[in-house]
């Protein structure tokens, strides 16, 4: 985690100055392989698309998830849990996403998710940077 | 097909902690609620032999024991990197789980309690395993949430994996009494029946369009009950007739996310918008309502056996008991 936090600087002092980003075009880009990251997606891949409007799918899309505002993507019911994350943490930032890719339920208590995260911090950092890069689906 | 089946070992227990029984104030007459070891986040549940409770303990990697007759709990590892989703008894007594994390369907034998695990072969990739069923010759199917479903046979350990017509999606799956086998896509919005022989899927549309099928299950009649996760209903498929009929759940937003019927037909629906479990009586037509032992439960699965259906409470970490018998 200290690595990632390390390499987002730009990320975490828009947080910490309470001005988050609103566009992942606003963030410095992820270290991470986003080739590899696209190979990890598959974990995430059942129930989040990478199309804009896809949220029938059991969780919202994560087309621009980087910078995008916290449980704000219209047409998506978000789990109470997640709407009280949003009230103090506005904006997925990449330092955010890493936490809540290595373990949703600790950083929400709650959360819908049933995935039980991802442990190796490279792999998240790939997986951020291919979210980051915002290509379609394949 | 190639199968692994080396994965062999003695089960050690992780966990052995008492389960307690929750504050009473807030059960509902017949029903009774376990706590599980702190950070299991229980997922699926399934009866096991000798009137315990078989629980994925997804997030920790393990299959928990519930003894409700002591409320003791004890977990066996099922290895680095575990995440399991699904759990069923076989007709061999054994507990088969489907294991996202470690792309494999693993049997725990309670006699010996020794574990055995088959990795999906490495084309598939990673699935995201979901749910598993038994067919009428005891072929064991399952589904795999990234687009596929498959066949193991426990005898030769001979595996087969096949694409649903639809991508992404396949999750709960069910056999009905004569032994055939369907599932439901969520992302899909489809039931699909499984030809057993050629393992082909055939796409049964639901009446509503991306309704959001999440779980299935059949009733005595051979009937298809299935879980509407995005359109909150209730619906009955019939083989039969290839018809269709669906409830709406009650409340104001409800989201149907597992199905279970019982020995006496009586259709069990959790409803995540409610934070309750429901009784359906498809005679009447009437709902009961057993809300969940605290603020956002998230029962995911239900399951049972005669005169007891089980709620794991993924939320809040509990089992919930509910006791027909003495039932509303």
């Amino acid at each position: 985690m200290k690595a990632l936090v390390a390499l987002l600087p730009a990320a975490v002092i828009a947080a910490a100055c309470g001005a988050p980003a609103t566009s992942s075009d606003e963030i410095a880009p992820v270290s991470g392989d986003p080739v590899r990251g696209e190979r990890a997606y598959q974990k995430c891949y059942s129930c989040h698309g990478l199309e804009p409007g896809r949220n029938d799918i059991g969780g919202p899309t994560l087309h621009r998830i980087v910078g995008r505002r916290v449980a704000a993507e219209a047409g998506f019911d978000y789990s109470p849990a997640l709407r009280k994350f949003a009230e103090r943490s506005p904006s997925w930032t990449p330092e955010l996403l890493d936490q809540l890719i290595a373990d949703p339920e600790a950083l929400v208590p709650g959360t819908s998710m049933t995935f039980t995260g991802i442990t190796d911090e490279q792999e998240r950092r790939d997986l951020i940077a291919f979210l980051q890069r915002g290509e379609p689906a394949p | 097909m190639r199968f692994f089946r080396n994965i062999v070992m003695a089960a050690a227990f992780l966990l052995a902690a008492p389960a307690c029984a929750a504050d009473p104030q807030k059960q509902q007459a017949g029903t009774q609620v376990f706590e599980l070891p702190e950070g299991a986040r229980v997922h699926d549940v399934a009866p096991a032999p000798n009137g315990s409770i078989w629980y994925t303990a997804q997030r920790q990697g393990a299959l928990g024991i519930l003894d409700p007759k002591t409320g003791k709990a004890r977990q066996v590892p099922l290895g680095q990197g575990s995440a399991p989703h699904g759990v069923i008894q076989g007709p061999d007594g054994a507990a088969w789980i489907t294991d996202s994390g470690l792309n494999a369907i693993v049997r725990f034998d309670p006699r010996g309690e020794k574990l055995t695990a088959w990795k999906l072969p490495e084309d598939v990739g990673y699935a995201n395993l979901n749910t598993g069923a038994f067919d009428g010759n005891g072929i064991y199917w399952f589904t795999g949430q990234n687009g596929i479903y498959g066949r193991l046979d426990p005898a030769t350990g001979d595996m087969r994996v096949f694409k649903d017509p639809d991508g992404r999606g396949p999750y709960g799956i069910a056999a009905t009494p004569s032994g055939e086998i369907y599932y439901v896509s969520l992302a899909g919005s489809h039931l699909a029946r499984i030809d057993r022989t050629s393992g082909k899927a055939t796409i049964i549309e639901p009446p509503t369009p991306k309704q959001g099928a999440r779980r299935v299950w059949a009733d005595s009649k051979g009937n298809l009950w299935v879980s509407e996760f995005n359109s909150g209903n209730l619906s009955r498929y019939t083989p039969a007739t290839n018809g269709w009929k669906s409830w709406r759940l009650p409340g104001a937003k409800p989201q149907a996310y597992a199905v279970y019927v019982d020995q006496s037909d009586m259709v069990w629906v959790s409803d995540f918008g409610a934070n309750a479990t429901l009784k359906f009586d498809p005679a009447s037509e009437k709902w009961t309502t057993y809300p969940g032992s605290g603020e956002g439960a998230n029962v995911r699965q239900i399951l049972g056996r005669p005169g007891e259906v089980y709620l794991p409470e993924s939320g809040t970490n509990r089992i919930m008991v509910i006791r027909t018998s003495g039932a509303a």
